[in-house]
This record gives C-alpha cells, structure tokens and sequence, in this order.
C-alpha cells in the first residue's frame, strides 16, 4: 500500500463550513404541514380526513386527482410506523431541528411503567413471591434450591459472618522488646519463680 | 419456592469458601459451588462481580443451562436486554422446549419496549404449553400495556387461574390496570381484588395503595409523596401518576409551576426535578413551534442546567441555535452535542436510542454537505459537494458531478461530508452489536474481516477529528473491540445470498450504503482537482476511499443493477464502469480479492495524479523543488496501480520539466508499453513531451537525477502544540478567560499576530462577566497594539508575551519620536509604564488613549484604567510579587511588597495584599531551618504608617502577617471583607502551628515510651488545641503504652471516625488486642500467671491469627499453672488445667502452618505427653 502518509495535525478540527444547516421544507412532514412530534395516528388521521376531503371534492368536479396522490404518497412516508421510522432515518433534520420534549418522558412510557410496578411489588411482596422480574428467585431458581445447597450456605448467614478483620495497618506503639513466651521457656521460668 | 433468608447470606463470604477467587475452600462440592457462584450474582449489586462469578460457575458447569439463563437474566437487571435477549436466543437452541425461556424471552421484550412480541411469545407459548400458567399470564401483562380498550384486557383476565399461588401474579396485574389505565383502571382492578386475591394479604393491600394513587388528585398526591422514601420505587410510581394527572390539564407551564413548589416543599425529593423539568421542556417545545426561539433557548439552557445528562437537551439547544442562526454558538453546539454523547458513550451508556441519535447526527451534516443532486432532486434545491448535471439528450440518466466551485468557495464543506459520513458508518456499524458476521457485513474470510476492522478503525479516526479527546477515546474503545470481534470472524464458503439479505435488513442496508458511498468517492476519484490549499482534504479524501474499499463487494453492486423496482443512482453507475474497467470481468462474474483491490487502489491513483498537479501548482520553490513535491504523489500513484498509463505520462511531463532526462525517458518508455492503441489524445501528448525531451538533452545532454526526499513534516515548535491544544480546550471551555488569555499570549509568542487579534476578539465575544469582558476587552487592545509594534519592531514585540516590557518601551518611544502614537501603541506603552512601577505616567498614557480611541468598547476600558490606575497598579504588583513568592525568593516579595505603597494614590489599598505576602512568607519557611529577615521601613505618605512600622517589627511572619491584616480591615473599608478572611487563615495557621508542636512533642515522648510524660503533656494542653482528633489517638497510645487497657477502651468507645483518624479507628480493635497479648506475654516471662490471665480476660481477637496467639497464650498460662500446682503436689487440680489448655490448642493446630505456629505444635506434644503421664491417650 502506498498511502501512508498522515494528515497535517494543524488540519485535525473539526470541519466548520460557512453553510448553516438548514430546515427543508421539501419533506412529508412540511406538505402535510404537521409537527414532526405529531404522533403516527394524528397523522394518519389528519391524512385520512384530508383525503376524504379532495376525494369529496373531486366526486364535485372541483379538485384534482394529483391531491389525493399527493396524499397517497405522504402516507406512504409517514402514515404507518414502519415507513415513518425509515422516512426519519432517511431525513434526520426533521428530528434533530425540531425542538424535543425531555427524555425523561420515555420513564412514563407503559412498558416502563409496567416494569416498575412489577419491580415495587416484588420488594412490597418479599423475594419469595413470583413477580415478572429479572431479579426474580422464581427465574433464577425455577426448580427452587437444592437442601443441601440451602445448608450449606445457612453456615454464610449473617449471624455467623466472620469478624473479617481490619487489614488496614494501626497506628501502633512502639515495641518495648518484649517477646513472645516458648514452651522451651516453660522450665526456665518456673525455675526462677522457685528461685524467687 | 426458596425460602427469603438468602438475602441474609454474606454472599462474599460463601464465594470465598467456594475457592473460586483465591479463597481458602469450604468444603462445598464443585456443584454446590457454582451453584453458590452463579446465585450470588442475584445478590450483587457490582455487575463486573456478578458477571465474573456467573463465567466462573459456567466453567465449572458447563453443562448446566441454569447459569447461561442466570446470566441473560443478570444482564435485563442491569438494564441490557438487547444483550439478554440475544444470550436467550442461544439458550433457545439449546433448550428447544423449555417454556421457561420462551417466558424469559417474552418478558424481556415486554420490558424492552417491543409489547407485540411478547405478546406473540406469550400467545405462542399458550399453544404450546397450555399449562404454562406464567405465559398466560404474560399474555395479559403484554395486553395491558398495548390496549387502548379495556375489553381486551377483561377477556384475558376471565381466562386466568387463581389461587393463593398466583396472588402475587394477580397483584400485579391489577396493579398495572389500575395505573396504566387510570380511565376506568380501578373500578376493573376493584371487581376482580376481592375474587381473586385474599383481604388482608400483602398483595391485597398492595394493590389498594396502588388503587389511592390512581384516585388521588395532584394535590392529594403530594400527601401519598409524603408517606414514601425519597428515592424508592413506590416514590417513582406516585410521581409517574402526577405526571399523568398535570399532563391531562394540557397546561404546562401550569405543570411546570406546579411541581417546582412541591420541590420547594420537599427539597430532599431529588426524582421532582426530572418531572419539572420535562414539563419546562413542553413548554420550550411549545414556544420553539411558536417561533420564539429565545424563549426557548432559555427554558431549554434551564434544562440542561438541572439535567445536564439528557442528551435531548443538548441536542436541542443546537437545533434552537440552528433556527436562530447563530454562527459561533450553533457550531459550539453541535459540537458539544457530539461531545456528550461520545462521553455518554465512553460511560457505558451505548443503548441503541443514544447510538442511534450520534448516527442521525453525523447524517444530518452529511448530507448537508452532500447536497440535494445525490437525492435524485430534478434541481439542486441545496447545493454541496455535488451538483446535477443536464442529462444527455434522450437519456433518462440523472447524472451528477463533483462541484468544484461549490467545495472551492468552502473547502471546509468537503471535510463536513468526508468526517461526518464516517462517523456515522461508526455508529451504524456499532449498532450491528457485536457478531462479526453482522457488523462486518458478512466478510468472506479472516482477511476480509481484518480489513475491513482496520477500514473502521481508519473511519473511526474522524470521531477524533470531530472531538478531539473524547473521540480519540472512543475510537480506541471501538477499534479494540473490532479488531478483537474481527479475528474471531469464520470463513465463509459461498458468498452471502440474497435469502440473508432479505433476513437481515440493517446489514443490508449498510452493504448498500456503502455501496453507494463508494460510487460516491469514485466520483471524486476520477473528476475532483483538488486546490494547492486542499491537498490535507485530498489525503482525507484517500484514507476515505482506502477505507470504503474494503467494505466494496461485487455481489451487491449486481443485486443493485437487477432491480428494476429501484433505479440505480448515477455515482454506482459510474463505479460499475470503472470496475468493468479495472477488472476487465463480465457482469455478475465474482472478483478475485486482487482485482477488488485494484479497483480502489486505481480509484486513488487516479486523485494521486490530480494531487500531483496540484502540489506542482502550489509550491513556492524552484522550479526542480515543485517537481521534486509532484513527483511524490506520482510515485505514490504508481505505487497503487503501476498499470496506468495515465501516470507515466504525467510523469513524464514533470520530469522533463525537472530536467530529470532519463527518468523522463523511462517514463515515456512505460507509458507506450502500457496505453492503449486507441488513447489516440494521450499518444499525442506523449509524441509532444518527447519532442521536448529531445530539444531539452540537445542542449544539456547529461540532464539531472532526481533527489529522493524525505517526506516532509511539518515542523513544529513546542509552542504550536500548545496552541492546538489550547483550541481543543477552548472547543471544550469556550467561556474560559484564561485560556484565552494563554492562546493570544502563545500566538504572540509565535509572532502569528492576527490571529492572536482574532482570538482576543473572540474572548471579547465569549467572556461575558463584567471583570472578565473588561479583561478580554483589555486582550483585544493589546494583541492589535503588539501587531502594529510588530511591524516596525518585530523582537520587541515577541518579547512582551514573554514578560520583557522594557523593549516595547523603549519600542514604543521610538515610535512616539517620529509619529503620534494610536489608542493601541499608548495602552500599550501604559502597560510597560505600570511594570516599570510608574503608575502616574501609566495614567497618563491611558488618558491619551481613551481621548484617540473611537470604538466604544475599548474606550469604555481606557477610561476604566484612567479612572481607577490604582487598581491597575494593583493588580501588576501583585503579579510581580506573586512572581518572587513562586520563585521561592521571600525577602525579595518582601522587599518588592514594601516599595508598592510609595506608588499609590490610596496606599491602604495595598494593606491586605502585603499581609498576604507575609502569610505566604511563613507558609514558605514551614520546615525550614531559615530566620525571617527585618523588614525594611515602609515609606508612604499616611497618618498610619507609624502603625505599620510597628506591625512590621513584630516577632514572626504570622504575627507581623495578622496585625497587618488587622490594619487593613480597619484603614480600608472596600478591602474589609478580604482582610477579615485573611485573620481567620492567619488564626488558623496559628493554631495549625501549635497543634502541629504540640503533636510532635507528644510523638516524641511516645517514641521513647516516656507514656506518663506524653499523657500528662496531652492532659496539659490549651482545650482549643487538645480538641483536634489526633490527640485522642495520642492520648490511647500512651494508655496502651501502660497498661490502663479498659481506659483506653472507654475512650475509643467514644470516638467517631473523625477525618484523620478513620484508620485508627477501624484498626483499634487489632491494636488493642495485640496491646494485651504484649502485656500477658510480658506477664508470663515474669511467671506472672494471674495478671496474665486478668488481662487477656479482655482481649477479643479479629481474625483467625489473632484467635491462634489468644489460645496459645492462654493455653501456656495454664502449662504454667499447671505446673505450679504439680510443684506443690495437686495433681488433681494440675490435670483437669491441662486438658483445659489441650482443648484450646487443639482447633489451632490444623491450619496452622508448620514455620509459623511451631511453637503452639510444640506446647501441644509437650501437654499430650503430660497427659499421658497422667494415663490420658
């Protein structure tokens, strides 16, 4: 391979173009002049009704087929969740240009909600019962524990903890040279008391 | 079901016994511990522990299932069911009828979002197992969540088993129709409660809390609020129902307003600021639709202050300085937008809607760059990078071209579509996950898949470029878990069908992406000349194309070419022709691994070439040294395709140019060896080029050879890696002052004077505080100032960055003796004036200034400085004195300290700052062995100077340091407030220094074990310093030291785990300990057996050591009685103690190590042997 050669590091910025970037208003959402936040169903909704209108209009004699195709194909864009998700991806400027509400909003969605309840009744209800939850005992030992297990591990509960120890080094006094007694000191020691 | 005491197990505890992590063994069977291992991971809260524990129990059970369940299931409570959900999937093949996992499955769809999967798992599982009571169950919980109408949900409910076994499951489904449908809920919750869970279970009543929240008024809310712990689940579910409640008012800022008095009520209910917050962001969103995007940039600023980690903040604070059209703070936006979702990254938080964002991001600018000519627009509606161009007549071609006016006008657009489109084939590519089948696009073999990491790791190199540190990061992170995913890649044997396609849309929609984005570069490749300025861009530009190559695949281009409901774009029509080309191989034919690389390596010899014109244009040097730089990209092109005749030529050209006769022969040569018959144009050219040659070697027939450099680096100094660096801070810190200050000072330094203007004026923009807008106000006067000096005296002005005024001085006064100096030159010529310590001349030439100067916003500062050029003054001394105090020289801040007051119009002013430097001054000669010196007499005009000079001759720097702050606080009331700070640091000091005394006298007398003499120094000290906690671990000490053990207990017993003594405390209890074996050892070597005894009667042991050293030492003491009692001929007695002492030993003996314990083994075959004596075996 021939390329090797690094770029300049002065050029290593980030690129900053004199065009802004800018909302078109050539897209589905800006034809059909709804937000980008509306939701899937207002806008098959505001579709249908504006659809029902041309058409009505059109049986008069006094509107044009190209509306009601015109129509047809915005909903193809982003009447259904599916096409509307890939128009999004495609577009992305119809998202990130318009102002969002928080992302906390996504917490107070029914799935996440639904999770939650199921997390706040297994603590109200004890680990013992089955809730739908990952940190469920029903899941993690669907065919309940072994006895002997349940034995053995009663010797780790928390009355029979070790004390552990602290290995963290005290701030000691200094030896004053006194040692440890030996059983070899045992004859010696009581000679001197005899002595004494 | 299991029993709930295993949440009182000491998990740490049990996986230690199990050996696994390098603990003792606990006598568990290798069953029973990875059955230990694998459940404590329910019981962590650490995921790294759990996860670490669950591959150990999978590695001692390979076969066991229930840990590959564990582990999908500890993976959803950490909140990553992407991955659950994926660990299920293999579980799946090898549990094909298990519901249980079925069951798991669907839940964890349920809980990640995807309800109608779960309720397709559910409904799945009701066929299948009909007696799978659970899936039935989850059938309902998925209909709870999905259904618009309650009906739905009765039907299913009807259906359900109940029982006292099924409460629970009960409880929660009507707890979740209760809140999820709070229209209605209740009253179906209400019917089925009685019927089907017991009055006065738990479950009963859990579900009529859950019934009072959904009934409750925001108002009576706030009392259910009231009842719950800040920060519990059930604090959660009361909130989620407020936030329904005020959401259903439709008033927002009514909401908004709601929930921040009940924050005012209840401060300590952190979880309210995420809700108010939400509901402020409805009401940005309102007035952003309204078009009062100020409005909303403010509510949206609120936001992020009290959220600063919601991404959708930051993003939408760019959006609104988008529609604001901002320039300077729509690029900082954007960019600090990549910024926190690179960081949220790097923290882990990588789940699909954050990737997702970054990726729509990076599109966004893309393909603004882009343009509309690539979207099939009939007119370019937005110009970029490309434009449309006329299709021929009777085509029904849309053809597009490079726009070379367009990337002329902004080169910088170019390098937008270049990083912004890798970054998001990163992110695109990242959201594959893990499976280098997936996110390599299907790679035929381990070299494929090699390259085609390394092409993502070359992409992800623009994540650098776009932020520089946390993209660096990031991309090391990305590129090491490719790389790692990539050698685990397998060889395919037959290319990826279409059928896989059709199965993995993603992975298909990225092989087509790139696809285009290939054809794309081709375009570039074979129609961009790029400028002299742009040939940085170019090499981007090939690293891009690099990089796209080995993601270029045969296969797909012809799917593409079949399809008829699609039409296939020109840039791919354009990349078809030149493979055709290149490879010479018929349509649908597979190509060889060479021939697609000789496709992107022709692709980039054909810009080499270009790049070479263009470097040949651009070099201002001799003539030789431009063909010398052209003739390094036509090398390089050579390099990639040496079959190009294209390049010879062009070679040739140079080197006839260059004089280089032969080279320019060989040249020629290779060019008719490889052009084609019908190049009829280029053969012409060549015929030309040789005729020159031929006239050129008539006259200078030897010729030159060419000089083979080196590649050329830029040079750099260490001052201009200081400055990339401080832009990459100020990209980061845009509202920083000081590294304002240090870029201007740098480019100063480097003699780049208008930028450092530019620079200055942007600290103008930024730095919006009164103090630091007069600063950068200040900056921006001085940097036009030194580019005016600049151009009459270059090194004097260089020097002033570097601190040396004199010669801008002197500059400025040769400047002055031939012309009238401008506004910039006289604040300039203050500034040295105030350095040199001539404050009144100072002013003056400030007042010149303001009088010359026209702009608003440089006289607003030039009158500041005449107005107040004691403040001025002020603030040069201080850096001067500041300046000797860091250089370690106190006399002389001493010295230079004193002369200030000489100088000022108000000389009280200086009062405060001369204190600090004694203070300084005696914090500098803390441990050295140095005297303070006299200092001399203070001159100045006052009626208090008679009392500084007495301050002055003070005993010590701390002294002389605080009367003189007294003196402040009193002579000059605008510095009160500092002077009074100023005594209490110098009290504290103080004190400081007598604990300090006090502390080391007393360790001394520790040190030397004099224990009466440090407790009575200890119990003599002043109660203000014998309060500080270090004097109580003193104080044990020498307690310890003698004996007084219970005393010391009784004081221990009363500490708190004050700062410093937090170790002492959490050690006291082995220290203690070790204390009275120390004193019954001491005992026993003086055949003291009773005070042995006495004291060990308090000794608690921590640990199995400890325990060991207790029993032997009671164990001898009762040898020695023993034998006492032997000596005095009770025998009867004597025995009994030394089974006594047997006992005590005996459970030591097992663990204990031959070398260490030696002594117990010892004690215990001489005991044994006496209790033989006595008949005992």
């Amino acid at each position: 391979m021939a390329e090797s050669k690094g770029a300049n590091p002065g050029q290593k910025k980030r690129p900053r173009s004199k065009r802004f970037l800018s909302m078109s208003q050539d897209n589905s959402y800006a034809h059909l002049g709804v937000s980008p936040l509306a939701s899937t169903e207002e806008i098959a909704a505001l579709i249908s009704k504006l659809r029902g209108e041309a058409m009505r209009r059109i049986k008069r004699g006094a509107g044009k087929e190209e509306e009601v195709l015109r129509l047809d194909r915005i909903h193809e864009e982003i009447g259904k969740p599916a096409a509307r998700k890939r128009y999004d991806e495609k577009h992305p400027q119809n998202v990130l240009l318009t102002v969002q509400p928080s992302q906390a909003e996504q917490t107070w969605l029914p799935y996440r909600r639904s999770g939650l309840v199921s997390e706040w009744l297994y603590e109200e209800l004890g680990v013992g019962e089955f809730v739908p939850t990952p940190r469920c005992l029903g899941l993690w030992a669907p065919g309940g524990l072994d006895e002997e297990l349940v034995a053995a591990l009663a010797r780790f509960g928390a009355e029979n903890a070790e004390g552990g120890g602290a290995d963290a080094p005290p701030q000691s006094l200094p030896g004053d040279g006194a040692e440890r007694v030996l059983p070899s000191d045992l004859e010696r020691l009581l000679k001197e008391e005899e002595d004494v | 079901m299991p029993n709930t005491r295993l949440t009182d197990i000491d998990w740490n505890a049990a996986v230690a016994a199990t050996g696994a992590f390098g603990g003792r063994g606990g006598g568990l069977s290798p069953g029973q511990a990875a059955q230990v291992l694998s459940l404590s991971a329910l019981y962590t809260s650490d995921y790294p522990t759990a996860a670490a524990r669950l591959r150990k129990a999978a590695r001692l059970e390979p076969l066991n299932p229930l840990h590959m369940l564990r582990r999908a299931l500890l993976l959803a409570r950490f909140g990553d069911t992407a991955r659950a959900f994926a660990a299920l999937d293999g579980l799946k093949q090898a549990l094909p009828d298990s519901p249980l996992v079925e069951y798991v499955r669907g839940l964890l769809a349920l809980r990640g979002g995807r309800p109608e999967q779960a309720r397709a798992i559910a409904n799945t599982l009701g066929a299948a197992y009909p007696d799978f009571v659970y899936g039935k169950f989850l059938r309902a919980d998925a209909q709870v969540v999905l259904a618009s109408k309650l009906s739905a949900v009765e039907k299913l409910l009807i259906a359900l088993p109940h029982g006292p076994q099924y409460e629970s499951l009960w409880a929660d489904l009507l707890t979740k129709v209760t809140l999820l449908h709070p229209q209605g809920g209740p009253e179906q919750a209400e019917k089925h409660l009685d019927k089907k869970i017991r009055a006065g279970s738990p479950a009963d009543a859990a579900v009529r809390r859950a019934l009072a929240w959904a009934r409750a008024s925001a108002e009576e809310l706030e009392g259910h609020l009231e009842r719950e712990r800040p920060g519990s689940r059930a604090e959660e579910i009361i909130l989620s129902c407020l936030f329904e409640r005020l959401e259903r008012t439709g008033d927002n800022t009514k909401a908004a307003g709601f929930i921040a008095a009940l924050r005012r009520r209840h401060p300590e209910r952190a979880a309210l600021r995420r809700i108010q917050s939400a509901f402020v962001a409805r009401v940005a969103v309102e007035k952003s639709g309204a078009g009062d995007y100020e409005h909303a940039l403010r509510l949206v600023e609120r936001c992020l202050r009290e959220q600063p980690h919601d991404q959708l903040y930051h993003q939408n604070r760019a959006a609104l300085f988008t529609l604001l059209a901002e320039s300077g703070p729509y690029f900082e936006a954007w960019s600090a937008l990549n910024r926190h979702q690179y960081r949220l990254m790097l923290l882990g938080a990588a789940d699909r809607f954050t990737v997702e964002q970054i990726a729509r991001g990076h599109r966004l600018f893309a393909q603004q760059a882009q343009g509309s000519a690539m979207a099939g627009a009939a007119v370019d509606v937005q110009r970029g990078i490309f434009r449309r161009v006329p299709s021929p007549e009777g085509s029904d071609l849309k053809p597009v071209a490079v726009d070379r006016d367009e990337i002329a006008a902004d080169p910088e657009l170019l390098r937008q579509w270049i990083h912004h489109t890798r970054a998001e084939l990163v992110f695109r590519h990242f959201l594959l996950g893990e499976d280098p089948e997936r996110f390599l696009l299907r790679p035929r073999d381990r070299d494929e898949s090699g390259a085609r990491a390394d092409a993502l790791a070359s992409c992800a190199e623009s994540l650098s470029t776009l932020v520089p540190e946390e993209g660096t990061l990031l991309a090391r992170l990305l590129t090491t878990r490719w790389r790692y995913a990539a050698a685990r890649a397998r060889t395919r044997y037959a290319a990826a069908g279409p059928e896989e396609d059709d199965e993995d849309d993603e992975v298909t929609q990225l092989r087509l992406h790139h696809l285009e984005l290939l054809g794309g570069l081709a375009l570039f490749c074979l129609q961009w000349q790029p400028g002299p300025q742009q040939l940085t861009t170019a090499e981007e530009m090939l690293s891009f194309v690099r990089a796209e190559g080995a993601f270029f695949d045969e296969q797909i281009l012809y799917r593409v070419q079949q399809r008829t409901e699609v039409e296939t774009s020109y840039p791919v029509l354009v990349l078809a022709d030149h493979i055709r080309r290149v490879t010479e191989a018929e349509k649908g034919a597979a190509l060889m691994p060479e021939q697609r690389d000789a496709v992107t390596q022709s692709l980039m010899a054909d810009l080499l070439r270009r790049m070479a014109s263009s470097a040949y244009e651009a070099a201002g040097a001799s003539q030789k040294e431009q063909v010398n730089r052209a003739m390094g990209y036509i090398d390089r092109a050579r390099a990639c395709n040496p079959a190009d005749a294209s390049v010879e030529l062009s070679a040739a050209r140079f080197l006839v140019v260059g004089d280089f006769h032969d080279e320019a022969a060989a040249a020629l040569k290779r060019f008719h060896r490889l052009v084609a018959p019908d190049e009829h144009e280029e053969l012409a050219d060549a015929e030309q080029i040789e005729q020159i040659l031929k006239e050129r070697r008539e006259k200078e027939p030897s010729g030159t050879r060419r000089r083979v450099e080196a590649a050329e680096e830029p040079t750099q100094g260490e001052s201009e890696y200081r400055i990339a660096d401080l832009e990459r801070e100020l990209d980061r810190a845009p509202g920083s002052w000081r590294l304002y200050e240090e870029m201007v000072q740098e480019l100063e330094k480097a003699g780049r004077f208008q930028e450092a203007v530019d620079w200055a004026d942007r600290a103008v923009a930024h730095c919006l505080s009164r103090a630091l807008q007069m600063n950068a106000r200040a900056l921006a006067i001085e940097a036009r100032a030194l580019q005016s000096l600049a151009a009459e005296h270059p090194r004097a002005a260089r020097l002033y960055p570097l601190g040396a005024r004199e010669p801008a001085r002197k500059a400025l006064e040769s400047v002055a003796a031939s012309r009238e100096l401008d506004y910039t030159l006289l604040f300039l010529l203050g500034r040295c004036e105030l350095a040199a310590g001539s404050p009144a001349q100072a002013r003056e030439a400030f007042g010149k200034a303001a009088a010359r100067c026209e702009r608003l916003l440089h006289r607003a500062v030039l009158r500041h400085l005449t107005d107040d050029i004691d403040n001025a003054y002020l603030a040069v001394a201080r850096a001067s004195v500041n300046s000797s105090l860091q250089d370690g020289s106190v006399d002389d801040a001493v010295r230079a300290a004193s002369v200030v007051f000489a100088r000022l119009q108000e000389p009280a002013a200086w009062l405060v700052d001369f204190a600090r430097v004694f203070y300084s001054a005696a914090l500098a000669r803390i441990g050295a062995s140095q005297a303070p010196q006299p200092v001399p007499r203070v001159a100045c005009e006052a009626p208090w100077q008679g009392r500084l000079n007495a301050a002055l001759s003070l005993e010590g720097e701390v002294e002389r340091a605080l009367a003189v702050a007294e003196l402040a606080g009193e002579l000059h009331p605008p510095s009160r407030q500092q002077a009074q700070a100023m005594c209490e640091r110098i009290r504290s000091l103080k004190h400081q220094f007598a604990v300090t005394e006090a502390l080391n006298a007393a360790g001394r007398l520790l040190t030397e074990r004099r224990f009466e003499e440090a407790l009575a120094m200890i119990e003599g000290l002043e109660p203000s310093v014998a309060g500080e906690p270090r004097f109580l671990r003193l104080r044990v000490l020498a307690l310890l030291g003698l004996g007084r053990f219970d005393e010391a207990d009784l004081l221990m017993a009363g500490a708190d785990e004050a700062a410093g003594l937090r170790d002492f405390v959490s050690g006291y209890p082995s220290l203690v300990f070790r204390q009275r074996l120390t004193a019954a050892h001491r005992f026993l070597q003086d055949a003291d057996v009773d005070g042995a005894e006495a004291v060990l009667q308090g000794a608690t042991p921590t640990g199995d050591k400890e325990a060991a050293d207790l029993a032997y030492c009671r164990a001898f003491a009762l040898t020695m009685r023993s034998r006492q009692l032997r000596r005095q001929r009770r025998e009867e007695e004597a025995r009994p103690l030394i089974l006594r002492a047997l006992d005590l030993l005996e459970p030591h003996l097992r663990g204990a190590d031959a070398g260490e314990r030696s002594h117990m083994v010892e004690l215990y075959d001489r005991l044994e042997k006496e209790s033989e004596a006595y008949g005992r075996v």
